[in-house]
């Protein structure tokens, strides 16, 4: 991508007035003047239009996002997660053989797809966006170009949601879509409408939410991934299954919010979800998403400021 | 006399209760400047605090007249080869610095070209489409030597460049070094060992560990004045507790009995 006209620099001057290097101060060093624009060359700091510098941002959080997808991609981490996904997938084939659509429905997703299966894939892809590069040292060469902190951030933590949105939101896909399926043959305890659709949106939501969590901590911490776990299966465990308000303090109360149609038949005749308190599922993605924008823009703020300290 | 392109004054880095540097007062000139030091000298931690990586715990440091932690339009005019070995191992040589060129905010194809034309300065034309995981030590050692000059900076920080090339490389890399301080260019670079900063004509600074580094010349001091073999100097003093007082002082030792 060139820089815009407007944008693009013809002289060194604007970026370092009182720079030795220039050509006006020391006549040895070379200059670069106009012809060095034929380069492609433009300074993050030779232009300060604000859409310009939105562009910027966006380009190389993009180019992040790609390369860390196209790593993460050919990594031992995604293989361990599809591993993972494909074992859930064939659990519920085997447990919906010979039952109604919903006795093997809830269970999967209220029980293993959202409090086990979600933290686990999100915490497995998410703990790469900053520890890896801190591991393999490779951080250096990010921090020492003119590129914006946040948008390697962002750019990585991207790469690491899509993905686990994909494979939780295909394989709530799956098992929501087989549920549908056989409300023909079912005659009691149907799957409601909706359902795989909604589900696909509450797993997918939930991976992208423990990816979050997991770059923000990797951002934080030298180990997240055990920081990790402890939230997700002690902290998240234990909150979000006491009785009472204290399980709003939890996601799982959320994304459980988020799934289940309160109003709706099928779920109605299961008399535990009932005693939940659930709240509606508007809300609870309103929320979702607010606890996904401060998670972010905690990670943002780490990451611009922190020292990170790569031992030679 | 030029404007320094570094400056440091009572520059100071710790590591909890590890000093990395203390008390650093220096000025380096546009040139070719050597660090020499032994291991846990503090050349790295200096370099990683001009390069904006680390922040100072105490006193200030400008590079080319900026305040280098996190500071983008620094990094433009800024080229840095770390000492650490590591580079993205599945991509090519240059594929790594494309990459890092288009981060820059160069279009694919002015980086496909510069990444080429420093890829060919540091001789590794031959290799670079080949990925980075088959390259030998020195191989590794001129691709972050060809990241750091692929956007023709003004100021380059080598960190220990020439470990791990063999001779032949070595002489290349060095009159690569003289040929970038020929063009304008002014490079910091560290090493353990004296007549490899001379050779490449520049200035030098010597430096004991943490402490503030002494100025010299290249050419003005020959090899010989590096001890053939490691000595060691015993110490008996009078009053030993107080010799350990002064040196717990964060002050350099010297300044503390001086007083």
């Amino acid at each position: 991508m060139m820089a815009p006209s407007s944008c693009a620099p013809t002289t060194w001057t604007p970026c370092s007035p009182t720079f030795p290097g220039s050509s006006n101060a020391q006549p040895g060093i070379r200059s670069l003047q106009s012809s060095d624009a034929d380069l492609g060359w433009y300074s993050t700091s030779s232009c300060n239009d604000p859409a310009y510098l939105i562009m910027l941002f966006l380009r190389q959080t993009l180019l992040l996002a790609a390369h860390h997808s196209k790593q993460l991609l050919r990594s031992r981490r995604m293989l361990l997660c599809l591993v993972l996904v494909i074992l859930v997938g064939l659990l519920y084939t085997l447990a919906a053989r010979h039952s109604a659509p919903m006795r093997a429905f809830t269970p999967i997703s209220i029980v293993l797809v959202l409090p086990v299966l979600a933290p686990l894939v999100g915490l497995i892809l998410g703990t790469s966006v900053m520890a890896e590069e801190v591991e393999s040292k490779t951080l250096t060469y990010l921090f020492t170009r003119p590129l914006h902190r946040g948008s390697l951030f962002l750019g990585r933590w991207f790469a690491c949601a899509w993905i686990a949105g994909l494979l939780l939101g295909g394989l709530a896909a799956y098992i929501g879509f087989e549920a549908e399926s056989m409300n023909a043959v079912a005659t009691k305890n149907p799957a409601p409408p909706g359902l795989a659709l909604r589900f696909m949106a509450v797993a997918a939501t939930g991976a992208i939410l423990f990816t979050a969590i997991a770059a923000t901590l990797s951002a934080l911490l030298r180990r997240p991934i055990i920081y990790g776990l402890g939230y997700a299966f002690v902290l998240e465990g234990l909150i979000g299954n006491l009785p009472g308000s204290t399980q709003r303090f939890s996601l799982q109360f959320y994304l459980r919010s988020a799934l289940i149609d309160t109003d709706g038949e099928a779920f109605q005749r299961m008399r535990f979800l009932q005693e939940l308190g659930l709240i509606e599922a508007g809300p609870a993605f309103l929320r979702l998403g607010m606890a996904l924008a401060v998670l972010l823009g905690i990670g943002l703020l780490v990451v611009r400021r922190k020292q990170y300290l790569l031992s030679s | 006399m030029s404007a320094p392109v570094i400056e440091a004054s009572s520059l100071g880095r710790w590591y909890g209760e590890v000093i990395g540097l203390s008390d650093l007062e220096v000025s380096f000139e546009p040139g070719i400047t050597g660090l020499l030091g032994p291991n846990g000298a503090g050349k790295s931690t200096f370099m990683r605090l001009v390069v904006g990586e680390l922040k100072p715990s105490r006193g200030s440091l400008r590079v080319l007249g900026h305040v280098p932690f996190a500071n983008r339009e620094l990094y433009p005019r800024l080229g840095f080869a770390p000492q650490q070995d590591a580079l993205y191992d599945e991509m090519s040589g240059l594929g790594f610095v494309r990459h890092l060129l288009r981060l820059s905010g160069y279009s694919r194809s002015e980086a496909t070209r510069l990444a080429t034309r420093a890829m060919e300065r540091v001789d590794l034309a031959d290799a670079m489409h080949r990925p980075c995981k088959g390259y030998s030590k020195g191989m590794r050692q001129r691709t972050r030597l060809a990241q750091a000059i692929a956007h023709d900076p003004d100021l380059l920080v080598l960190d220990e460049p020439l470990t791990g090339l063999d001779p032949v490389a070595r002489r290349q890399a060095i009159d690569l070094f003289r040929e970038l301080a020929d063009e304008g260019k002014s490079l910091v670079l560290s090493s353990h060992v004296l007549h490899e900063v001379e050779s490449g004509h520049g200035q030098h600074r010597s430096a004991a560990p943490g402490t503030a580094p002494g100025p010299g010349h290249g050419g003005g001091h020959p090899p010989r004045t590096l001890a053939p073999s490691p000595r060691t100097a015993g110490v008996q003093p009078d009053q030993p507790r107080q010799l350990a007082v002064a040196c717990s002082n964060p002050k350099p030792c010297g300044a503390s009995f001086r007083r």
